[in-house]
């Protein structure tokens, strides 16, 4: 699998504790572990859930800054759980990263996440760096959302060849919107065409 | 036939770098070091946990020895929690339990039925997982070690009918 995050080279940390992060992992060992983590990385908000139908309830989900959820979830799978999170349109949690994690690898696998609205996809075993990287490319490198009639997530392509000579279609989508605001809900883009 | 929209890219701004700034003084690196420290110490008690999660999978093992019907259900169980360990035993600083649990994650992994050899062969998973953790073989240096791996490798090819694949390194 391409290393799309690369290593984080020496330099100061992100300080994170303003952030709120949502984790949802079935496993309660696991959940320990990752809050562990996450605590050492220096977030103070953590709400975790080992019910990923729990987690899906407006309260849990108000405020939620990133999403970190494992591939094998119950009673929903994590697809259909980040499905749902993608379809809380117009809620501005429609948008927010979801990082998955999965000791499941395959290009099939990722691919499969990927179609469901992830934004991070983390191979499992995690470590604190991995974890780490995952946040901070997050934070880093934000994606549009596409919003079609069979898809609504993070801009799935990401790859850019500079030796493409060819039509950039990613110019041509046909609509662009340019959200300001934060917060409130997202506006209606049903006459965006 | 679905109605039909127009596909619309939304660029919004970036929320999250507004709410988060660098660390004056504290590099990511030492970060992350304090981090695999306070991992290190919640993972002290992996033996313990795993020792429990693997006696429930050795109790759907021998639901299925005995004959106890449908299978699929004591098979996704055993799915699941070897999933969970395989993806805990490095974290917690034994990545041959990792190695042996992915093993059998991967041999259960989308199976309906599994006949007599083949759930000997799961048994033979969860104990040689039970010897490890007992043992506290943390990794795959050791000759026995190796061995261990090797042979449940060749036997699950052999019932899978399929050459071996050698997984990672468990060091």
């Amino acid at each position: 699998m391409v290393n799309l995050v690369g290593s984080v080279p020496t330099m100061a940390a992100y300080d994170l504790k303003e952030l709120r992060f949502l984790l949802v992992d079935d496993n309660p060992h696991m959940l320990r572990l990752l809050v562990t983590m996450l605590r050492g990385l220096g977030i103070a908000h953590i709400q975790s859930y080992d019910d990923a139908d729990v987690a899906l309830k407006p309260e849990m989900l108000a405020g939620v800054d990133i999403i970190i959820c494992d591939w094998l979830l119950e009673p929903l799978s994590s697809m259909e759980f980040v499905r749902k999170v993608r379809a809380r349109k117009p809620d501005q949690i429609c948008f927010v990263p979801v990082i998955q994690m999965s000791g499941f690898t395959q290009r099939a696998d990722v691919e499969l996440s990927r179609d469901a609205g992830i934004t991070e996809f983390l191979g499992l075993p995690v470590s604190p760096k991995l974890l780490y990287e995952r946040i901070v490319y997050a934070i880093e490198h934000p994606r549009p959302f596409i919003d079609s009639s069979d898809y609504f997530g993070p801009d799935r392509r990401r790859r850019s060849d500079g030796n493409y000579i060819g039509e950039n279609r990613r110019l041509l989508v046909p609509n662009t919107v340019e959200l300001s605001g934060e917060d409130g809900p997202m506006p209606d883009l049903a006459n965006t065409a | 036939m679905g109605q039909y929209k127009p596909t619309v890219m939304i660029n919004r701004p970036n929320v999250l770098a507004k709410k988060v700034e660098k660390l004056e003084g504290v590099s990511a690196d030492a970060l992350i070091e304090r981090t695999m420290s306070m991992v290190k110490e919640e993972a002290a008690g992996f033996v313990d946990w795993v020792d429990g999660d693997l006696q429930a999978l050795k109790m759907f093992a021998r639901k299925l020895a005995d004959g106890d019907q449908p299978q699929a259900p004591h098979i996704a169980r055993i799915f699941r929690g070897s999933a969970d360990i395989r993806d805990q035993g490095t974290v917690c600083g034994y990545p041959l339990v990792t190695k042996v649990a992915s093993l059998l994650c991967d041999f259960v992994d989308r199976a309906e039925h599994l006949d007599e050899r083949e759930i000997d062969l799961v048994e033979a998973h969860i104990d040689t997982l039970l010897t490890i953790v007992t043992g506290r073989i943390k990794n795959d240096r050791t000759e026995l070690a190796r061995k261990l791996v090797t042979d449940l490798e060749k036997a699950g090819a052999k019932l899978r009918g399929g050459p071996v694949q050698p997984k990672s390194d468990a060091s």
